[in-house]
């Protein structure tokens, strides 16, 4: 099983590495990001019609541009909306632009704040 | 061409007893755009593994939806336990799918039932939620809930499900079954459901792969894929096929459900006679540590979890994709060059579930 | 007035409950319990309705929303609040876009409980629902003489 393989990779590199899988036969499944007291990061994580899975992690920060890869995978640009609303990473190009009102939240971009944060 | 008309639909509206917005633009009565607004039942409930230990997160996670609630919980649990490294005894991956499985016939039944009221088939509706609540006897003599259960933990299960109990199951299971299947000829037969579903919302094969449909909206469009194939709980001891449908209009779609339903009856007819003595939980020592990914699936299909740890009792992430999120540009798909009375249809067709979305 | 209890028009909606509170709802008009014996029928438009049953908690996106449609009904109305997070914020109350129960938006005369609420638990809210609205149409008809 690769579900646990979480490539390293840069910011750069993931408009690449997103050709390379899409020309694999891969499929977007989904986009997420993790902040933790430590480190941030972003972890996209494509899947294959035969079930196997791999994912690629690229280190970002709060305020970071990252280039959109919704012109190569389509729903793409749901995740990406959603992490710019929620922890403040900007994606440039992306197909559907919400311009930050996909939600609506009472604490802006809540997820970039971690309890030791508000400690 | 006609005018440009914006036409909001929802977030309270008739058909869904879910806010789902979207803003219509129509030419006349086609519908030439969608475009979505989500949020209104955004909670943030992913922000909470910071406030509740892990074994006090599963209470949460439940209650993302309270349609697929078990899966919900059966998919944390699994995360976590494949975190720590926890071997569940056999009996709990059983009873698991068990559950799991009458989920599905539930939620299968409980949106045939919606799809039914979509078209306005009013007394197949409540005949499909006449049925339903068989289900929910179950779950409510086995688990004590209705929707809720609060059976799963992490490393095992708080009720076993007693060899007795297991056989009546499986006779009341059998007179839902005969139900089932004469609504079912309802659903496939009849003149009038075919001609709102039929050539409706069509998703060729190329469009339900690029555009990320997963469930029964992708197997509608005639892709073999089903997470339960990975084997996971007791799937990989149980005999089945992935079901699919070639057309991948809403006619389809409601097909690959309604024979869902009947597959589900065999896994669980299958796992009641397979199922193991033993114990029904491991204790689980120490704090979860590092990085995990999961996916199951659920009755609207894939579903995606991936935990972080840092090795003391509160996660650090933790991340669901649930199937309505990956559903969502299928639908946007499938509205442009609907009639505007088809949209509730199409909407539904989909089987969205926004709290699951939004989390 | 005594006809308005013997068919109560209710409408419903869900704030950001999770499903659970609103198929139960919906499972009250369903053959099994079938509230519709007693004339209650639930209906989409605001504008008619007498009883507004509303599920899940309060966030920033939809508390215009449920302050809309209370606006649109007309007096005397009465607002159920079903189940935990209706009533309080339940389990999320402590979620960053949680502001808490109905209570906090609009004035909620009954509280249902439970997670999520049983059906019987629901009809039995909606029926001293009943009580109360006969009680806002009395005072409303001393008011006007």
């Amino acid at each position: 099983m690769t579900d646990q393989t979480f490539n390293p990779v840069t910011v750069e590199e993931i408009v690449d590495h997103s050709f390379k899988y899409a020309n694999d036969g891969y499929r977007l499944i989904q986009i997420h990001c993790t902040k933790t007291p430590e480190e941030m990061f972003i972890i996209y994580t494509f899947e294959k019609l035969d079930l196997s899975c791999e994912s690629i992690k690229a280190n970002v920060q709060v305020g970071d541009t990252v280039q959109s890869i919704s012109k190569i995978f389509h729903p793409a640009f749901l995740y990406e909306n959603e992490i710019h609303d929620l922890y403040g990473v900007n994606f440039s190009g992306m197909i559907v632009d919400f311009q930050g009102t996909l939600y609506e939240t009472a604490v802006k971009q809540a997820f970039s704040i971690t309890a030791s944060d508000k400690e | 061409m006609g005018e440009r008309t914006i036409i909001p639909f929802g977030p309270q509206h008739p058909v869904l007893p879910e806010p789902l917005h979207l803003d219509l633009i129509l030419e006349d009565e086609k519908v030439v755009g969608a475009v979505p607004s989500i949020g209104f039942v955004h909670r943030g409930l992913e922000k909470l593994v910071e406030k509740r230990d892990f074994n006090e997160m599963i209470y949460v996670i439940e209650r993302i939806c309270g349609i697929c609630s078990f899966i919900h919980s059966q998919g944390y649990a699994q995360t976590i336990e494949g975190l720590m490294g926890v071997e569940i005894p056999a009996r709990v991956k059983y009873l698991r799918t068990i559950w799991g499985e009458l989920s599905r016939i539930h939620s299968h039944l409980l949106w045939l039932g919606l799809m039914a009221d979509a078209y306005g088939f009013e007394s197949l509706f409540m005949h499909c939620w006449r049925v339903r609540e068989k289900i929910l006897d179950i779950f409510e003599e086995t688990t004590g809930g209705r929707v809720i259960f609060s059976v799963c933990k992490v490393g095992g299960l708080w009720k076993d499900i007693d060899n007795e109990t297991l056989k009546r199951i499986v006779t009341v299971l059998k007179d839902v079954e005969k139900e089932t299947k004469k609504m079912a000829d309802v659903f496939t037969r009849d003149y009038t459901v075919q001609k709102r579903t039929r050539g409706v919302g069509v998703i060729t094969y190329q469009e339900a792969i690029d555009l990320g449909a997963v469930g029964p909206t992708l197997r509608g469009s005639g892709v073999v894929q089903d997470m339960r194939t990975l084997g996971y709980a007791a799937y990989g001891d149980l005999v089945f096929e992935p079901i699919v449908e070639k057309d991948g209009d809403c006619y389809a779609r409601t097909i690959v459900r309604v024979r869902e339903i009947s597959q589900s009856f065999d896994l669980i007819y299958q796992a009641i006679n397979k199922i193991p003595d033993g114990e029904i939980d491991v204790k689980v020592k120490g704090n979860p540590n590092g990085e995990f990914l999961t996916r199951l699936e659920q009755p609207r299909g894939q579903v995606v979890y991936y935990a972080k740890g840092n090795g003391t009792k509160y996660l650090d992430r933790f991340r669901v994709r649930t199937p309505t999120f990956a559903n969502i540009p299928p639908l946007l798909k499938m509205l442009p060059g609907a009639d505007l009375a088809d949209v509730p249809v199409l909407a539904l067709s989909i089987d969205p579930c926004i709290s699951c979305t939004e989390r | 007035m005594s006809y308005m209890p013997k068919s109560p028009w209710l409408v419903h909606y869900d704030a950001s409950s999770c499903n659970g509170c609103d198929i139960e709802v919906l499972a009250c008009l369903t053959p099994l319990y079938d509230v519709e014996r007693f004339g209650i029928l639930n209906i989409g438009n605001p504008k008619h309705a007498d009883i507004f049953v509303v599920t899940g908690s309060v966030n920033e996106q939809n508390k215009s929303v449920i302050k809309n449609i209370y606006d649109q009904m007309p007096n005397p109305k009465v607002v159920v609040a079903v189940g935990a997070c209706a009533s309080s914020g339940g389990v999320f109350r402590e979620c960053y876009n949680v502001q808490g129960g109905v209570d906090n938006v609009i004035p909620v005369d009954v509280y249902v409980p439970g997670c999520a609420a049983r059906p019987e638990a629901i009809i039995d809210g909606v029926v001293q629902a009943l009580g109360v609205l006969e009680g806002k149409y009395k005072n409303m008809v001393k008011v006007a003489k």
